[in-house]
């Protein structure tokens, strides 16, 4: 099973396979975690969000469909849904930062492995990418994307116009993407 | 679909990708997707950049305690993937139980509860560490869709035991749960306990020596003498 692409798992998963969801729980904990981390800013809140994040996939069986996006890309999302709805839950946006709390330090990945040291080449080269966007378009992106602030809450924020702010969002998405396709891939 | 309209909802894409738009918002650019080829087209142009965006996080390890409690539900889940026995739709038609004396009340409890286990609830688990024993807790699934939790007793069991559960329904301020311990045909009340706004709950357990199963009901507050009916939660020992 350990050799199963991740949209094979996905299916013994949404069949009730406990042994396919603890290896696609091995597979995917990591990113989702440090996902969830980087949201919310709190390691007790982010470990919920995670855990609520599984077991929300094992129990509701939400449906994978392999033609919206990889696995990997699936499981972000739903965490990433998980983390808005718990910087929501708190109506300040109260988030620590994460060297305050130690814990990229203990719970950092370490290159003992070809795939970890592949997630932090990946991890580089998108903050290369987010950082050669002009400060506004960056700064827009990660509000709404990494801080589930809404557009009116980023405007009050950054005190501009909403308008301003979508375009922002737009003209970003659009640099940030045309910057990732021109890397090469890895070897 | 009116260029006026395509123009009204264009500027929204980039927010719409980033999770940015408020409810209302959202609902009426998912509308406008389904009739505007050009934003769907341009939304699918810029999503892979959305999707790149948590790969540009620091990578960390999950803390095991998260597989811990992840795997635990999962294996709890599937220990109770038993059939619904005869035995247990029946129990769903008992009607409930009229004020009758605590004696009386004990027995029928005991058979009302001895059913509503051998129903449909499935066996308990259980681990032995050094000194202390773990039992599964099981669920009545239909009152409790995604309960797990545990008994854990120690080396001396009239020191009693620890009960956990998780995911059990919130209580109005007027209910209870209340344990209950099944002894030589007797039921027996002990403990009440609440759960927090996730469903959690714990509770102690004493005098568990010779005690055949622990039971939670779901009582008026103040608890009761006798069940009131079927246990939402059952420990067998």
């Amino acid at each position: 099973m350990a050799n199963l692409a991740d949209e094979e798992i996905m299916h013994l998963v949404q069949e009730g396979d406990p042994r396919a969801f603890e290896l696609f729980y091995d597979r995917h904990s990591g990113p989702a975690f440090s996902l969830a981390y980087r949201m919310v800013g709190n390691r007790t809140v982010a470990e919920d969000v995670s855990q609520e994040a599984f077991l929300s996939i094992w129990r509701s069986k939400l449906r994978y469909q392999p033609d919206r996006g990889s696995v990997r890309t699936w499981v972000l999302g739903i965490v990433h849904h998980r983390a808005i709805d718990a910087l929501r839950r708190n109506t300040v946006h109260d988030k620590r930062r994460a060297s305050a709390e130690g814990i990229e330090e203990r719970f950092e990945a370490r290159e003992r492995t070809d795939v970890e040291a592949a997630r932090r080449d990946e991890a580089l080269t998108v903050r290369a990418a987010l950082e050669d966007l002009p400060a506004e378009q960056c700064r827009v992106i990660e509000l709404a994307y990494f801080g589930g602030f809404s557009h009116s809450q980023i405007a009050d924020q950054l005190e501009m116009p909403i308008g301003t702010v979508k375009g922002r969002m737009r003209l970003g998405l659009d640099k940030l993407r045309t910057s990732l396709m021109s890397e090469p891939e890895p070897a | 679909m009116s260029v006026e309209r395509h123009d009204m909802h264009e500027q929204d894409i980039g927010a719409y990708l980033l999770g940015a738009l408020s409810d209302e918002e959202h609902t009426r650019f998912v509308r406008h997707l389904r009739e505007c080829h050009v934003c769907r087209d341009e939304a699918d142009r810029l999503q892979p950049a959305v999707d790149a965006l948590p790969r540009s996080v620091t990578p960390l390890v999950a803390p095991s305690a998260i597989k811990a409690a992840v795997m635990g539900e999962v294996e709890a889940d599937v220990r109770e993937r038993e059939p619904r026995s005869l035995g247990r739709r029946l129990l769903d038609r008992l009607p409930r139980l009229p004020s009758v004396p605590a004696r009386a009340a004990s027995v029928t409890a005991a058979v009302l509860l001895v059913v509503g286990v051998a129903g449909g609830f499935g066996l308990s688990h259980v681990t032995s560490g050094d000194q202390e024993r773990t039992f599964t807790a099981s669920f009545d699934t239909d009152r409790v869709a995604n309960g797990s939790g545990n008994l854990v007793i120690g080396g001396d069991e009239n020191a009693g035991g620890t009960l956990r559960v998780h995911g059990m329904p919130s209580l109005s301020d007027n209910e209870t749960y209340q344990v209950w311990l099944q002894r030589d045909g007797e039921v027996i009340p002990k403990a009440m306990f609440t759960v927090t706004g996730n469903g959690d709950g714990l509770t102690a357990v004493d005098d568990l020596d010779g005690a055949e199963r622990v039971m939670v009901t779901r009582e008026p507050a103040g608890g009761a003498r006798s069940p009131s009916g079927p246990p939402v939660v059952s420990v067998e020992l």
